[in-house]
């Protein structure tokens, strides 16, 4: 991620939008009481939302408002989401984004965060909660989520990997080749 | 650098060790005997292991070595961690499947149904068995031999190397203190890399239930559904050592989803577990680059 693009996005949103965003979010481990889907986005992210570029990222992020919610679905796509589309518009660099997200909790509102790498194509490559709520079982709750959830991983040639000493791994092909991979290092 | 390869527990062994080895030939030598010996005195596969012997003896308690005491007491703490999903008296089990010595590829369907696990338990260096019982050290064996290697190792003097043994490994550092780089295998893509680690000081473990499978069923079985574990395709775990990795890994495959963090902790343990719809659940505390 060293070349990549950092984007601080903050989004405010009404506890409503929230409901569905963190529904996709945690299909597994969702918040008591506030998962109800609701409204679904129009226009891709980055067509109208202001964001502050800054490579690399700084200090507090910036205010904006958003309610595209459902644009964080990718990160645990249903069974009914075309995979092939890209969800976030995004030019073609992989970049970190951090959005910041409201929702009701039973004790009042409360509030989440998350980091998400995305790839040149707009898929979420990595994601990561960052717990931000105050109330002790909404920490919990966030703390268990955080613990729990999923990314999307494509996988990579393991001919474009560099400087390999090892592969781990539980099949015949990784005894093979990591014996491949000795024996060729000891001829450099 | 120099590499040591040779073959022990039915897989292959590579160790990398990042300093000057005055006999290579010698050294090559004493990793392959420990290796061996270790194999002769836990595998199932050979008839006269200690583990084996409980397979013709009746109820009773009997003692153990300290090295088997204490696999025991791992495969117990295992077993309490899993609710019983992971037992070592599952031998019985494997064989009715096909994974047996002779890797017969037909389920034998009468094996598999008439199945009990025989209870065991363990108090000190006593091994108390309900009956006769085959007992099968896969899932937390591999990893205690890696770690073995690896102090026999550091009783030779050396610093800087990497154990491998068929896709498990515990390192150190290299001799400039840079880690060593290790990706993981998607599972059941072989050519393809999931992520990209770097061990330094620290063990890892691979998983994955397309190895050696037969039919529907494959090496990985619960006692209790007698039915192989289907939703996880493949987890990875990193710890201190490879054998916490190891158990770490047996655990996710055969331990509840919620009760991963606690397993984790248990074992030290940073984790990916990877589903059949392709997803990756990593823990958080996963320092590794992922694709």
């Amino acid at each position: 991620m060293s070349n990549s693009l950092k984007i601080t996005l903050i989004v405010g949103l009404f506890a409503l939008g929230i409901g569905g965003g963190y529904y996709a979010l945690s299909k597994n481990i969702a918040p008591a009481g506030t998962a109800t889907e609701t409204t679904t986005t129009e226009t891709p992210l980055m067509q109208e939302t202001p964001v502050s570029v800054t490579p690399p990222i700084t200090s507090a992020p910036h205010e904006t408002t958003n309610p595209h919610v459902p644009d964080i679905t990718p990160v645990t796509p249903t069974t009914t989401a075309p995979t092939s589309s890209p969800i976030i518009a995004v030019p073609a660099q992989s970049k970190t984004t951090h959005i910041i997200v409201s929702y009701d909790e039973p004790s009042g509102g409360s509030r989440v965060g998350f980091t998400l790498a995305v790839d040149g194509q707009g898929v979420i490559t990595d994601a990561q909660t960052d717990v931000l709520a105050v109330e002790d079982e909404a920490i919990k709750r966030q703390e268990r989520f955080a613990k729990g959830f999923s990314v999307a991983v494509k996988g990579k040639k393991l001919s474009e990997l560099t400087n390999i000493d090892r592969v781990g791994g539980a099949s015949l092909t990784t005894e093979a080749f990591n014996s491949a991979l000795t024996k060729l290092k000891a001829q450099l | 650098m120099e590499t040591i390869t040779f073959k022990g527990i039915g897989t292959y062994w590579s160790v990398s060790i990042d300093e000057s080895v005055d006999d290579v030939v010698e050294l090559k030598k004493t990793l392959f005997e420990f290796v061996a010996d270790f194999e002769s005195r836990f595998s199932r596969f050979i008839s006269s292991s200690e583990v084996n012997q409980f397979r013709k003896r009746e109820r009773g308690t009997y003692p153990l070595s300290a090295e088997c005491a204490l696999l025991f007491s791992a495969a117990h703490e295992l077993r309490t961690l899993t609710h019983g999903a992971f037992d070592p008296a599952v031998a019985g089990l494997l064989e009715g499947v096909g994974y047996d010595a002779t890797y017969r590829l037909t389920p034998d369907e009468s094996a598999i149904t008439s199945f009990v696990p025989t209870a065991w338990s363990l108090s000190r260096d006593q091994l108390a068995i309900d009956g006769p019982v085959g007992f099968d050290f896969g899932g937390i064996g591999k990893g205690y031999c890696i770690d073995r290697v690896h102090e026999l190792l550091k009783e030779k003097g050396y610093h800087y190397f990497i154990v491998e043994a068929g896709g498990d490994m515990v390192a150190t550092t290299k001799a400039d203190g840079s880690g060593w780089r290790v990706a993981i295998e998607y599972p059941g893509k072989p050519d393809i890399a999931l992520g990209l680690v770097e061990l330094v000081n620290q063990g890892l473990a691979v998983s994955d239930s397309f190895r050696r499978r037969f039919g529907a069923w494959h090496h990985i079985v619960d006692p209790r559904t007698k039915a192989p574990v289907t939703q996880i395709i493949g987890v990875a775990a990193i710890a201190p050592t490879a054998w916490q990795a190891d158990k770490m890994t047996s655990g996710l495959f055969l331990g509840q989803p919620a009760e991963y963090a606690l397993l984790a902790e248990k074992f030290s343990s940073a984790y990916l577990v990877v589903t059949h719809d392709g997803m990756v659940q990593k823990s958080i505390n996963w320092k590794g680059e992922l694709f």
